[in-house]
């Protein structure tokens, strides 16, 4: 074979290029906000209680010097400097570096990829939710799908649900074919968010979700360790 | 939290599911089971219930998860410690008990004269054992009993090794000696059970009993404390001595502190049935405005709201069915419905927590996927669609990307709480990264197919007022960066990314002329203007990844004449067809023609999955392809 002579584009950051285009076709808006962030974006104003185990020095990086900012440890912090500064309706996808004060292994990293999808309007539901997961996924695996969601909870939505998926078609990874899958978290945007940002819950609502990224890409490529996405390895990068 | 299904049972009178069924109910309505384990020694089955955060108030307990089965397969519940809610003991002013902190709202101390110590009824062991708790004594198990069934924590103290209580704030550098071995110095943060004369601690408050008045099987007399400790308090407590318990968990949950009552009664209640002995009475300490009775308000919510938030259309009668499982107080007019939770609810307040509940109840496969109405997309990120055009314009002059980490071992902007002191700083150049895995990746040239190393971040850096993001470009060659060879190639790049967004930037290279070249991002494209839409996306295929060898990879060229009818392809088929799978790359180096021949050149890369490979064995396999090439009438050069 010739010498290569193409670079290759980093799997995460090929899968924040089609996730932008996918929810693109629905009018959601590409949004990002700065990695080391406000307390008060990252915890106060998504409902987080000031006292919440979340907030701990075992789960948030804290900066020495900078008392009132964190390393964000959500995309969801965007939500809220969105809509602290627009009207609704509002439609925005939002990947993004995240940070997490946990030990690494195959699976969990300390900083790691998020994709944060947000849907504000005067009428939008679960059902409509689910609807656009179910696109995602469908989509992003090149097959059809069922989304099953269960009960779960965080604090800035409710209801709360985490989302399963079941994939079927024959251009879906052998692997994830016909198995439920657990994939994303999501919920109703609670009207304590809404709130925070000015936003008039008897008016409005909306949906949110979180997906991580480097999850996303493991699953549909095979890939065996998240650590390899941060590792700057070509072996890794130069196979996608 | 781990659940005994024998255990469940105790609540009912119909028998409940089976367990595995009982798992699968539990996972679609309420929240996760992780496992079902089958316990035949005990002729019990336990499950592994991952109660949600808001829900642990209440639901870490058999009782909470009993009141979950009732409601979704609709089975009374029919034995229930809390649809009583007296006290049902006799008061006493003869116990001492004072409270001089406000970690705790509720304090009550009951006594009980003549208990015999002894092993627990074997009921209570299966029970206890098959959740992987220990049997201790039977008044110890009791109180154990009475923290899962129900979620409160109780504890017993020797009533002569004590005089009476003082629940106060601990004194800085005061020690405790725990149950179980476990000694303990204390901050003012901390909150002490003490002796009410001596001032000696007896208890870490919310947390575990000390030894200084442990029961002991000469005791005969106890006191029973069952108390409601502040949430926060207890679990910085327990982090900060590192010992979380059963007991600690359920207050930093927020179990409710009337809870506190019911516990103390079913607590005293199965010690006289198991230890024997009589109840003298109790003392209860509130703080202001601690109800005796908690009083929860109504929360309504009307059909309108809820069906529009679900997007379907619930049946009313559904809805009231759900209410009506749970045991609510419900009522409903023509627009909307009204419900009292029970006491022990602290979750349902606002009209979303009880769309939660019949979402949940009702059964999320009854909401339908429905898209949302398509609307265009309002504007295009500059940002984005710029960092998109770098990344094409970069991988089109063969770099490739890589993500490194945002922590250095030492920048400008230092970490509170750094994972390791090699990640104790953010980031302030991408550039140091860069290098090492332009170092790294070094080695693995021939490998990867390529002359050289060239790759890219684009990436946040932090400075201790602003963070921006930054992009660097490095490349280098086997043996290093050579400006000779390779500095012409990060000009092309600049060069190349310059035309693409059509303007001129400024890019740093490092003291040392090194090979990576970094520019501000984020201020190049405020100069920039907007962009009208984003490039096309066209779907690829999914590539499966193959893990790589973490062994060496070794190299051999080849070189041989071959007549000008033999094409390049030809011949590379050729020595692949010769060669095994240890052969893992064969990259074509160069070809040229002297009168009928032509000369090719071809390298061999070589690895192993599971070892270093020897020359010998590399050797063997180039020799190999001589052969073939010398078969076929070739000549090796």
């Amino acid at each position: 074979m010739k010498k290569e002579t193409q670079g290759h584009i980093h799997p995460i950051s090929q899968t924040i290029t089609e996730i932008n285009a996918l929810f693109a076709e629905f009018g959601f808006t590409f949004a990002d906000g700065p990695e080391r962030e406000y307390i008060k974006y990252n915890f106060d104003m998504l409902n987080v209680p000031k006292d919440h185990p979340s907030r701990d020095m075992q789960d948030t990086f804290y900066l020495k010097n900078i008392p009132d900012m964190v390393m964000r440890t959500q995309t969801s912090a965007v939500q809220a400097r969105y809509m602290e500064s627009h009207t609704p309706p509002i439609r925005i996808i939002v990947p993004g570096k995240v940070f997490r004060n946990e030990a690494t292994d195959a699976t969990h990293e300390a900083q790691f990829y998020q994709v944060e999808g947000l849907m504000v309007d005067t009428a939008t539901s679960v059902a409509e939710l689910k609807g656009l997961l179910r696109y995602f996924v469908e989509r992003l695996f090149h097959g059809k799908a069922e989304v099953r969601f269960r009960p779960s909870f965080f604090p800035f939505v409710e209801p709360g649900f985490e989302v399963d998926m079941k994939l079927t078609g024959e251009s879906v990874p052998e692997k994830l074919r016909d198995r439920w899958i657990e994939i994303l978290g999501a919920g109703m945007v609670h009207p304590n968010v809404l709130r925070a940002a000015n936003i008039d819950p008897e008016i409005y609502r909306g949906f949110a979700f979180g997906v991580g990224i480097d999850r996303i890409v493991m699953l549909r490529h095979g890939v065996d360790d998240i650590r390899h996405f941060y590792s700057g390895d070509l072996r890794v990068v130069n196979q996608f | 939290m781990l659940i005994s299904r024998n255990w469940l049972q105790r609540f009912f009178d119909a028998p409940l599911p089976e367990p595995e069924t009982l798992a699968q109910l539990l996972t679609t309505h309420s929240w996760e089971i992780d496992e079902v384990v089958h316990k035949p020694e005990f002729d019990d089955v336990v499950l592994d219930v991952k109660v949600l955060p808001d829900k642990s108030a209440w639901a870490l307990s058999h009782r909470g998860v009993a009141t979950e089965i009732s409601a979704i397969t609709g089975i009374p519940l029919t034995h229930d410690p809390l649809g009583k809610r007296d006290i049902s003991l006799v008061a006493s002013d003869s116990l001492s008990v004072s409270v001089d902190t406000e970690a705790v709202d509720r304090y009550i101390l009951a006594k009980i004269e003549g208990v015999s110590i002894g092993p627990s009824p074997k009921w209570l062991q299966s029970l206890l054992l098959s959740l992987g708790q220990r049997s201790i004594n039977n008044v110890v198990d009791a109180t154990n009993y009475v923290l899962l069934s129900i979620g409160q924590p109780t504890h017993v103290f020797d009533a002569d090794k004590m005089n009476g209580v003082r629940v106060r704030s601990a004194y800085e550098g005061e020690r405790i000696h725990t149950l179980g071995g476990g000694e303990y110095t204390l901050t003012t943060q901390d909150t002490v059970i003490a002796d009410s004369n001596t001032d000696v601690p007896l208890a870490l408050a919310g947390v575990k009993g000390g030894v200084a008045a442990e029961v002991s099987d000469a005791t005969r007399a106890i006191y029973i404390e069952s108390a409601h400790f502040d949430a926060v308090r207890t679990r910085k407590t327990a982090g900060r001595h590192n010992l979380r318990t059963d007991a600690s968990v359920r207050y930093e949950n927020g179990v409710v502190s009337e809870l506190a009552r019911i516990g103390v009664r079913e607590c005293v209640e199965l010690i006289l049935e198991i230890a024997g002995g009589t109840c003298v009475g109790y003392t209860e300490v509130t703080a202001e405005n601690t109800p005796s009775k908690i009083q929860p308000a109504s929360v309504s919510c009307t059909f309108e709201k809820l069906n529009s938030i679900l997007g379907t259309e619930v049946p009313r009668d559904v809805v009231r069915d759900i209410f009506t499982k749970l045991t609510y107080a419900y009522t409903e007019d023509a627009y909307s419905f009204t419900i009292v939770p029970p006491f022990e609810r602290t979750d349902l307040v606002i009209p979303e927590d009880l769309i939660e509940e019949v979402s949940r109840f009702y059964g999320e496969s009854h909401i339908p996927a429905k898209l949302p109405e398509k609307v265009s997309l309002p504007n295009i990120h500059k940002g984005f669609y710029c960092m998109e055009k770098i990344r094409n314009t970069l991988v089109a002059q063969g770099f490739s990307e890589v993500y490194t980490s945002s922590f250095r071992e030492k920048d400008i902007v230092p970490i509170k709480n750094a994972l390791a002191s090699d990640k104790g700083y953010l980031r302030s150049v991408l550039r140091e990264n860069i290098k090492d895995a332009l170092k790294k990746n070094a080695p693995h040239t021939d490998l990867l197919g390529v002359s050289e190393i060239r790759m890219f971040e684009i990436g946040t850096v932090f400075e201790e007022g602003r963070e921006y993001i930054s992009v660097a470009i490095g490349v280098c060659g086997v043996s290093g960066y050579s400006p000779k060879k390779h500095e012409s190639i990060l000009n092309d790049a600049l060069v190349a990314v310059s035309s693409a967004l059509g303007t001129t930037f400024d890019a740093v290279r490092s003291d040392k002329n090194d090979g990576v070249v970094e520019f501000s991002f984020t201020e190049l494209v405020e100069k920039l203007p907007d962009h009208g839409t984003y490039d096309l996306y066209l779907p690829r295929e999914i590539i499966s990844y193959v893990p790589f060898s973490p062994y060496p990879s070794m190299s051999r060229d080849v070189s041989f004449w071959t007549p000008v009818t033999v094409s390049s392809e030809r011949a590379e088929e050729l020595i692949q067809s010769v060669l095994d799978s240890l052969c893992v790359r064969v990259t074509f180096v160069d070809e040229y023609r002297q009168d009928d021949k032509v000369s090719y050149a071809f390298r061999l890369v070589f690895q192993a999955g599971d070892r270093t490979l020897t020359d010998t064995e590399v050797n063997a396999r180039a020799e190999t392809v001589y052969e073939a090439i010398r078969g076929e009438g070739w000549t090796p050069r």
